[in-house]
């Protein structure tokens, strides 16, 4: 295998993994810019890849998956907003509640479709055989599931949304002053209800995506902690959708390195070295994060460097993120 | 999935801090909750009834909520029954290795009167799994039944401390000859079979390399790879087979994303030694071949391009073990079931079963042959590692007559040809100790 079909391979297989932790990723975005810690993730991927999986399978139709999904993820996403923006319970407890729930519901309901091994139809894979000739994109652009294009384009809406839109500008708002938000008139609840919705639906895609596209069936436990890396993604890239899309590629291409080099013959040295063998993946399984340590350790640097500007901030996140709003309360910065 | 599990049970404590350390919170009280709320999630993984007691028992084990904060509810044994317990490595979902060990506690249910069956799935292999057979144990439990490799030391340990309980480990090699015994199978037998029939596809489709999805390098699956090659050799000659280490028994999306793996490097057909069905559908994703593994229906996934499924059935060995145990006539031994007992199988292969027409026709036939020879004791697991047998390197391992025995083949100590080879025509590396 020459490098170049090894990095074809590779980029095509680990973008399109990057898609469910693309779209967790973005919804988790939507959420915390809005000042809501969304720890639902993990659950609610799974009862929206349930959820597609069971529908498609009644239907015949996997757009009809997706869309049930997405419902249950919307269903979620209202849930979960009753009760942290509505009741105001803490964040951490009730997303982590939520997930539990969710992800213990979707292994109950899951069981009989385990028993009745029947298989579902997948989403639709877009073959556009003109571009093959790409180089290094090549095979992944000439053929890819449709939810390339799907995950492309909420990041695509994401991002206007969040540097051109005023509810990006009142999200945003609303996320890192309350109280002045809502001094100006804007409504915290129902901006925060709205972002948590849409955060909580598409998780629920991110679900479908998994289980009618990426790692199509369905078996207990599919996502596998996709949730919580999609969680430190959103910090990996600094609450930018942009730079969150390429963490998730370059997450999923991250992923899939460790199995590419097992079919490859490397340099004595790294052929000698700890790198080789199934040991490598427990390495390359830690990348993430301490790739998500990097960039927060690099802010720091970048902070201290330009001490007199107040611009730059050592932390991203969005001010009031985990902060339950209460008008009558003092909230002070 | 224990690694799930408790990431989050981690998570909520450090986010608890955080909100607390930020917002000046009631950091006591959230971390208690957060607690709670892992343990409620690391029920899912808890035990859940049978046809005999319906939901588990609500009262934790005190000694189950361990390492970690997590906790998890322990069943309990029904007084005047013969109680069985049964400790799963993966969820019971999985579809394919704790499913099958499932659907053999569901037949031990159904063809032995008077026995109360219970389980505790996603079992983390370890120190999550001493205290789960130990919880069980106290509670009553006249046979506890591990069914993963990496509880071998921890059931040797418990089994020491509980002499009137027994215990059942599955595909170890320790024993203690009172009251600690371990049960597998020549599953390598139809791994050789499998071979055959994906050399055979990989000659007919002129695509000249077979994958292997590999959990962890001990003696055990490095005996079903070599196996598998051994067969694929038989009927493809000039195949390689290359061999992709997941580390994890477990792992839907790494299971996926190996199978993926293999197929983009030239694989034609995929042959998975992990526990999900999901490399399965890969196949039929790509438009090539896979072979599954642990369950007689692994290959409903992928009907057309699912060639055959290598599997057990473990009711075979559970109620032979359950019945000499109320009979007083259980001696604790190693049990090594072979295609003569049932314990292993092929699919499409039995009585009444048709072959998957994506198998070349001559191989089909000669599948049978060699099924019908192994059925009738004429052929063994010794005579398909029989010499001349040849490691990756070209170095002889056993000169032409020679054959292995049982400990070569299991690895265990003093053996002479022991299983930490790969045999010629396989290009991947094991990974050393």
């Amino acid at each position: 295998m020459t490098v170049r079909v090894f990095l074809e391979n590779l980029l095509a297989a680990g973008v399109l993994r990057g898609v469910p932790l693309l779209f967790a990723a973005l919804g988790e975005l939507w959420a915390e810019r809005s000042g809501v810690l969304c720890l639902s993730i993990e659950g609610t991927l799974l009862l929206g890849a349930l959820a597609g999986y069971a529908a498609t399978l009644a239907t015949a139709s996997p757009f009809m998956g997706l869309l049930c999904a997405l419902a249950v993820g919307l269903i979620c996403g209202l849930l979960h907003a009753a009760l942290v923006v509505g009741l105001r319970v803490d964040q951490v407890i009730a997303g982590l509640g939520l997930s539990f729930v969710a992800s213990g519901l979707a292994s109950m309901l899951g069981t009989p479709l385990v028993e009745a091994r029947k298989v579902a139809a997948q989403l639709p894979v877009i073959a556009l055989p003109s571009l093959s000739a790409v180089p290094l994109l090549g095979p992944l652009l000439s053929q890819h599931s449709i939810v390339l294009e799907l995950a492309l384009s909420v990041w695509l809406i994401t991002a206007l949304v969040f540097s051109r839109t005023r509810l990006g500008l009142d999200l945003t708002a609303v996320g890192e002053n309350p109280s002045a938000a809502d001094a100006m008139g804007l409504s915290v609840l129902r901006l925060r209800v709205l972002a948590v919705v849409i955060g909580s639906g598409l998780f629920g895609i991110a679900g479908a995506s998994l289980s009618l596209a990426v790692s199509p069936g369905w078996v207990e436990g599919l996502s596998a902690g996709q949730g919580f890396i999609a969680l430190v993604l959103v910090i990996f890239g600094r609450f930018r959708p942009s730079r969150v899309a390429l963490g998730a590629f370059l997450f999923g291409v991250i992923r899939r390195l460790p199995l590419d080099l097992q079919g490859v013959t490397l340099p004595d040295f790294i052929e000698r070295s700890f790198l080789r063998g199934p040991g490598s993946t427990y390495v390359l399984d830690m990348l993430p994060y301490v790739m998500t340590m990097a960039v927060l350790a690099l802010q720091t640097v970048r902070v201290r460097r330009a001490q007199s500007e107040t611009t730059l901030r050592l932390d991203d996140a969005p001010w009031a993120l985990g902060r339950p709003y209460h008008r009558a309360a003092r909230h002070e910065r | 999935m224990p690694i799930p599990c408790s990431r989050p049970a981690s998570l909520g404590l450090v986010g608890c801090w955080t909100v607390a350390s930020a917002g000046g919170r009631i950091l006591s009280l959230g971390c208690l909750l957060a607690a709670l709320v892992s343990g409620a999630a690391c029920k899912r993984q808890a035990a859940r009834g049978t046809a005999v007691s319906p939901t588990a028992s609500s009262t934790a084990d005190p000694a189950a909520a361990g390492a970690g904060g997590r906790a998890r509810s322990i069943p309990t044994a029904q007084p005047g029954l013969f109680n069985v317990a049964f400790v799963y490595v993966g969820p019971v979902g999985d579809g394919g290795w704790t499913y099958t060990h499932d659907l053999g506690r569901r037949a031990l249910v159904q063809k032995v009167p008077g026995i109360h069956t219970a389980y505790v799935e996603n079992v983390a292999e370890g120190a999550d799994c001493e205290h789960v057979l130990r919880s069980l144990a106290r509670k009553r439990f006249d046979l506890i039944v591990g069914t993963s490799f990496g509880y071998m030391d921890a059931m040797e340990t418990v089994a020491a401390e509980f002499p009137e309980r027994a215990f059942l480990h599955i595909a170890g090699w320790k024993q203690n000859g009172t009251n600690f015994g371990n049960a597998f199978g020549a599953m390598e037998d139809m791994k050789y079979l499998a071979g055959l029939i994906a050399g055979g596809r990989a000659q007919a489709d002129g695509r000249l390399v077979v994958g292997y999805i590999a959990p962890f390098p001990i003696p055990e699956v490095v005996r079903l790879i070599n196996a598998t090659a051994l067969g694929m050799k038989q009927t493809c000659p000039g195949c390689t087979m290359d061999v992709r280490w997941i580390n994890a028994w477990v792992d839907p999306i790494r299971e996926q994303e190996a199978a993926e793996s293999l197929f983009a490097a030239g694989a034609d057909v995929v042959v998975t030694g992990a526990d999900t069905t999901l490399p399965l559908s890969v196949a039929t994703q790509k438009g090539r071949y896979a072979i599954g593994y642990d369950s007689p229906t692994a290959c409903d996934v992928a009907k057309e391009r699912c060639l055959t499924s290598t599997y057990w059935r473990w009711e075979v060995v559970y109620t032979d073990v359950v019945q000499a145990l109320r009979a007083g006539t259980w001696k604790p031994g190693a049990i090594y079931g072979d295609a003569q007992s049932g314990l292993v199988g092929l699919s499409g292969f039995s009585e009444g079963e048709v072959p998957n027409p994506n198998i070349p026709s001559a191989v089909v036939e000669q599948v049978r042959t060699i099924l019908g020879e192994l059925r009738a004791g004429r052929f063994s697991r010794f005579d398909v590692f029989a010499g001349p047998l040849r490691d990756q390197t070209g170095r002889t391992v056993l000169a032409a007559g020679q054959k292995p025995t049982q400990s070569d083949l299991l690895g265990l100590s003093g053996c002479s040809v022991c299983m930490s080879f790969l045999v010629e025509g396989i290009r991947g590396t094991l990974p050393r100790k």
